[in-house]
């Protein structure tokens, strides 16, 4: 992947964010991870940071305290500079009616944590490898 | 308002004085009755009377012509000297004394008729007497006695006499009859009278009657009316108390999937730390044994030196805190994991469709059936109803009462397990036998309970399944009982509606 792309984790637990960025980096991803641990500020970032020339990929958890993760993706997908950037949610519901309603709202890849690590880092791994192959579209 | 204190205001209670009110009435009644009854026989005896006094007169005229027929004949005799006017005389004399008895009985029985009567006997007997003398003489050929015989007037002094006497009783009888049809007349003015009071007190009861049965028909009308209130706020306190069942049910169910959901998150980290610490620990023992070889090896670097004593146990200590926490963790992520099914099902939508619970079963027991052969066990399905509910829960209480069969099997003996059911009414009722180890007795309610077992601890498993079979039948609207005798077997009876109701059905959270 393109290191212009700038990877956005919005991920409420500090530990689930230490854990996935070392995993990312583990699988040699070398793009920049900006964590946003809530909703308001991520989607302030987001905002700002939207309409510029900048690439994003972004990383949802679906927990948060502020809002749901559903209410950001809602958000980015009608967002007329956003809603071409991927978003991978990725969180520990592995409830079918919350999968579908992300892939409705148009999240790209829909990950739960598993909470045994291994699973958990070599699915972190595998999306970092992902991450690598997988084209981020220029804005125009 | 409570129930009795309506009832009480109705005045129900009145009834004991109704009772005695028509008690009283029919008791009236009654003597009413016997009153005209009486009246009617005693006028019978009137008339009786009235006819018999008819009756003396008329024997009495009936005595006087005889004896006249006599003497007409004994006359025309005694004149013509012809003997056919004997016929009527000798005809006659044989019934007097038959006409004698049938006056007498016929007569009033008082004193002045039967002092009359005795005078009337002796004139009677006279008179017979004398017409029988004269005939004798004139046969006799003496005519000159026999005329001077009637000359005398005795023969006529007998009759005036007679006549005068016959009359007087007639007269007697006459007054008789005078004093009986007064009374009779007397008998039927009361008799008039008792039963216009007869029609009166009837009338009256009838209307008492009426009067009371609109009164008990009111209060009945009340007391439904009263029930009937009183049904609605039952329902409408039922009706309340479900829902707040209910709710308290969803919340509880919203709260394990909340609390299980949410206590996934830290234990990722739990996890991920652990083998972050696992992997720091690796490196930290491989660096501490190259500096260990360093240091013996007088300064030269080297990767492939191996701990000291104290090191390795220092290391194997750290592995098996570590090993000790992940084992845990693995264990806590199952609980949490079933906690979450079955708050999961719970919140699940129930589709009731038309299931042939017979192909429902077999095909789970196709699913067993590499189970049941490792077991050398058989599984045999017995005729089972037709069910209208959720075909996703039947299969999940099948498939778990059939896998705990197969597993808790008892090895000395061939396994069996048998399904059988019956539909009951509007209910349906299947039974999983098996003739495994059993279960003990104090065992059989905990054996529900959410991450309980019981027995020897020997096969894997969480504690989950027939948990989660309950409140799987629960929500079907059915109940599951168990039988067991230990190193016998075990019997689990499911009862279920036969038509799972939409409002069953209904989804209960929106969650």
């Amino acid at each position: 992947m393109n290191n212009q792309v700038t990877i956005v984790m919005v991920e409420d637990d500090d530990g689930h964010a230490r854990l996935i960025e070392k995993n990312i980096v583990r699988a040699g991803v070398k793009n920049p991870i900006v964590h946003f641990a809530n909703g308001s500020t991520a989607l302030k970032y987001l905002a700002e940071n939207g309409d510029q020339a900048r690439r994003l990929l972004i990383l949802l958890d679906l927990n948060l305290p502020d809002m749901t993760g559903t209410d950001i993706l809602q958000w980015l997908k009608n967002h007329e500079g956003l809603k071409v950037a991927p978003v991978i949610v990725l969180t520990t519901t592995d409830d079918r009616r919350e999968i579908e309603r992300c892939y409705e709202l148009g999240c790209n890849v829909y990950m739960t944590k598993p909470v045994e690590y291994e699973q958990f880092a070599n699915a972190i791994r595998q999306l970092g490898l992902f991450f690598s192959v997988i084209q981020v579209p220029e804005r125009s | 308002m409570d129930l009795s204190a309506h009832i009480r205001r109705l005045k129900l209670n009145r009834l004991p004085q109704t009772t005695v009110f028509f008690t009283g009435a029919f008791a009236l009644l009654i003597v009413v009755v016997l009153a005209s009854i009486t009246l009617l026989e005693q006028n019978q005896t009137q008339r009786d009377q009235i006819v018999r006094a008819h009756d003396a007169q008329a024997k009495l005229d009936r005595l006087l012509v005889f004896i006249r027929r006599m003497e007409s004949g004994q006359r025309g005799f005694l004149i013509t000297g012809n003997t056919e006017f004997l016929d009527i005389y000798n005809e006659t004399l044989p019934l007097v004394p038959e006409m004698l008895l049938e006056v007498r009985r016929s007569l009033w029985e008082t004193e002045r008729q039967r002092a009359l009567w005795s005078e009337v006997l002796p004139l009677v007997d006279g008179k017979l007497a004398e017409m029988a003398e004269t005939i004798r003489l004139y046969r006799a050929g003496q005519r000159e006695e026999a005329y001077n015989l009637i000359r005398s007037e005795a023969g006529l002094r007998y009759m005036d006499r007679l006549r005068a006497l016959v009359q007087r009783m007639k007269d007697n009888e006459a007054e008789r009859l005078e004093a009986q049809y007064a009374q009779s007349r007397t008998q039927e003015r009361w008799l008039l009278g008792v039963n216009v009071v007869a029609v009166l007190l009837i009338l009256a009861l009838a209307f008492a009657s009426m009067v009371i049965i609109r009164r008990a028909n009111d209060a009945m009308a009340k007391a439904q009316a009263v029930l009937k209130d009183a049904n609605t706020e039952l329902e409408a306190a039922v009706a309340a108390r479900t829902a707040e069942l209910r709710q308290a049910n969803e919340e509880i169910q919203k709260f394990a999937y909340i609390v299980s959901h949410d206590l996934r998150s830290p234990l990722v980290n739990i996890m991920g730390f652990t083998s972050e610490l696992e992997m720091l620990k690796q490196t930290l023992m491989e660096r501490l044994a190259a500096l260990q070889g360093q240091h013996k090896n007088g300064g030269a670097a080297s990767m492939s030196g191996a701990l000291s004593a104290e090191d390795q146990t220092l290391a194997d200590d750290f592995e098996e805190a570590l090993a000790f926490i992940k084992a845990s963790i693995t264990r806590m992520d199952r609980l949490i994991n079933a906690v979450l099914t079955i708050s999961r099902e719970g919140n699940r939508t129930l589709r009731p469709e038309e299931i042939d619970l017979g192909s429902l079963v077999a095909s789970l027991s196709q699913a067993v059936a590499h189970q049941a052969q490792a077991a050398g066990a058989q599984v045999d399905i017995r005729p089972l109803p037709v069910i209208v509910s959720d075909r996703l829960a039947l299969e999940q209480v099948f498939a778990n009462l059939l896998d705990n069969a197969l597993k808790y099997l008892r090895p000395d003996a061939a396994g069996r397990v048998s399904v059988s059911g019956s539909a009951e009414g509007n209910r349906v009722v299947i039974a999983v036998e098996d003739n495994g180890r059993g279960i003990e007795a104090k065992d059989l309610d905990r054996i529900f309970e959410l991450f309980r077992r019981a027995g020897p601890q020997d096969k894997p498993g969480e504690g989950m399944g027939l948990a989660h079979v309950r409140a799987l039948v629960r929500r079907l609207g059915g109940v599951i009982n168990v039988k067991s005798t230990p190193g016998e077997g075990t019997t689990f009876t499911i009862t279920l509606p036969r038509m799972l109701s939409q409002a069953q059905g209904q989804k209960r959270t929106a969650a």
